[in-house]
């Protein structure tokens, strides 16, 4: 029956993407972020969606089919994206050989960067922003709104496993968080009641798909995003309040397997699957050691090949004493993998890419101040998006998502707003107004 | 039963949503993402104050 309804879905959204340069765009983008071929079982489960409306989004540009489209122009961000891809493609030319996934890693990663890159060609408006959010939370969030429901059904017995394409459940529990300020956002700006009331319904059951997967990278990210949503917030009362219900509301519906897995955190350095985490870091910081430049290849931490070699290494970490790893697992942790994956250098790019992200959203609120035009919405959107990067920061410290879509996506999205706020308060450029006249 | 029903309305909200853009992207001027539309300002959304007397 889901095959029918893709095929149905297919047979509406190709035509329109056909028409429509952006709405290829957005289709490219919720394929990629659903991961759509997982949730199939019969012959639409092989359909290569994230290629075809790719393919569609690039042919209409190529074209030049989209009338709103805007040339490219380079900012900061734009060009450490470039950085970040040439380096990576370097990165995976340089690796050590025998490193099953290095190619493909590379090439996934290239995809995600190109989707970004076009971002801020075709997302030229604040309608296009608001679209853009939307696929957002209709991708992302709809792998939370799933095992959340799941939660609920089964009297908070339910353990989420998460996604194939996403990763464990510590990857979803993450994944799930960076997309609670865009609901956030969508809650509050919506104009039709019933759509406000969806948003924060499936918010809500997001929290409690993270709480099912039981992972405390996950509610370390839940924890560091109310803290970030209540500094920021205008009513802070108001805010610390509505925490507190949710906490007390976990509390109520948490099993008593997540209050024991969580009560773990406070005895880490005792707790053996944190202690893994750390040998892998060491053995990724060891292969940067090594391989400063370009590092040792995608995935190479969890190589067998040259897993032997850096066994016993310490890498950074020496001063943490952990037994000798058994197996190659992987890294562990966002940092770590970019180290050890693209060497120093990626991981200073890749530093600067988050660390961008944030100058971006102060320069954002600064424009917004020395301004009477009211960008409240830019705002609101650029700290909630803040609030975003910084769960990823925070969960991306035990987990290997460093090539995820959802972080870059965000990133590109906090330039491209900036572009919108500078066009709303300054105006059209010069040359713009010179061709308009 | 209930994922098939759920992915059911995530593909009509995909259409819905995708069936607004182009339609907004076609004439000029009407920029309108139906049940998705947004606030212009957060204040619109407050209920309108009494004048006074």
């Amino acid at each position: 029956m889901r095959d029918y309804m893709m095929l149905g879905a297919m047979l509406f959204l190709v035509p329109l993407a056909l028409r429509n340069t952006f709405g290829a765009y957005l289709l490219w983008g919720w394929s990629g972020l659903m991961a759509i071929n997982t949730f199939m079982y019969g012959m639409m489960q092989s359909l290569p969606y994230v290629q075809i409306f790719a393919l569609i989004c690039l042919t209409l540009l190529v074209f030049n089919r989209d009338p709103e489209r805007q040339r490219f122009e380079s900012d900061s961000t734009t060009t450490l994206f470039l950085l970040f891809a040439v380096h990576a493609v370097l990165a995976a030319s340089f690796a050590y050989p025998d490193i099953p996934r290095n190619w493909e890693l590379c090439t996934n990663l290239l995809k995600t960067l190109l989707f970004c890159i076009l971002m801020p060609m075709l997302v030229t408006s604040r309608f296009r922003i608001h679209a853009m959010l939307l696929m957002l939370a209709l991708a992302s969030g709809f792998h939370g709104l799933i095992e959340g429901l799941k939660f609920v059904s089964s009297g908070g017995a339910h353990l989420s496993q998460g996604n194939i394409k996403l990763g464990d459940r510590n990857h979803t529990a993450v994944m799930t968080v960076m997309i609670m300020p865009i609901l956030l956002y969508l809650y509050q700006y919506a104009q039709n009641r019933l759509a406000k009331f969806g948003y924060i319904a499936v918010l809500v059951v997001n929290i409690l798909s993270v709480i099912s997967t039981q992972s405390r990278a996950g509610l370390l990210t839940l924890i560091a995003l109310a803290l970030w949503v209540v500094f920021h917030s205008r009513r802070k009362l108001a805010g610390s309040l509505a925490i507190l219900v949710v906490v007390l509301g976990v509390i109520a519906v948490a099993p008593e397997s997540w209050t024991n897995r969580m009560d773990t955190i406070k005895s880490a350095d005792e707790d053996g699957s944190f202690m893994g985490r750390v040998m892998a870091w060491k053995r990724g910081s060891a292969i940067a050691l090594e391989n400063p430049i370009f590092g040792g290849g995608f995935h190479s931490v969890q190589a067998p090949s040259i897993f032997d070699y850096y066994r016993y290494k310490q890498g950074i970490l020496g001063f943490v004493e952990t037994p000798v790893q058994s197996y190659a697992a992987a890294a562990h942790s966002i940092y770590f993998e970019v180290m050890g994956d693209l060497g120093f250098m990626g991981f200073f790019i890749f530093m600067a890419l988050l660390i961008n992200a944030f100058i971006t959203l102060r320069a954002i609120n600064k424009m917004a101040k020395s301004s009477h035009v009211d960008v409240r919405w830019a705002t609101d959107l650029a700290t909630l998006m803040g609030g975003g990067l910084l769960a990823y920061m925070v969960g991306g410290a035990s987990i290997s998502a460093g090539y995820f879509e959802m972080p870059y996506t965000m990133i590109m999205l906090m330039a491209v707003l900036r572009r919108q706020v500078d066009l709303e308060v300054h105006g059209p450029k010069p040359a713009y107004r010179f061709r308009a006249a | 039963m209930v994922e098939a029903l759920l992915l059911m309305l995530e593909l009509l909200f995909v259409c819905l949503l995708i069936h607004y853009v182009a339609r907004g992207s076609q004439a000029e001027g009407r920029k309108d993402l139906g049940l998705f539309n947004y606030l212009e300002s957060r204040d619109d959304a407050a209920p309108p104050r009494r004048r006074g007397r």
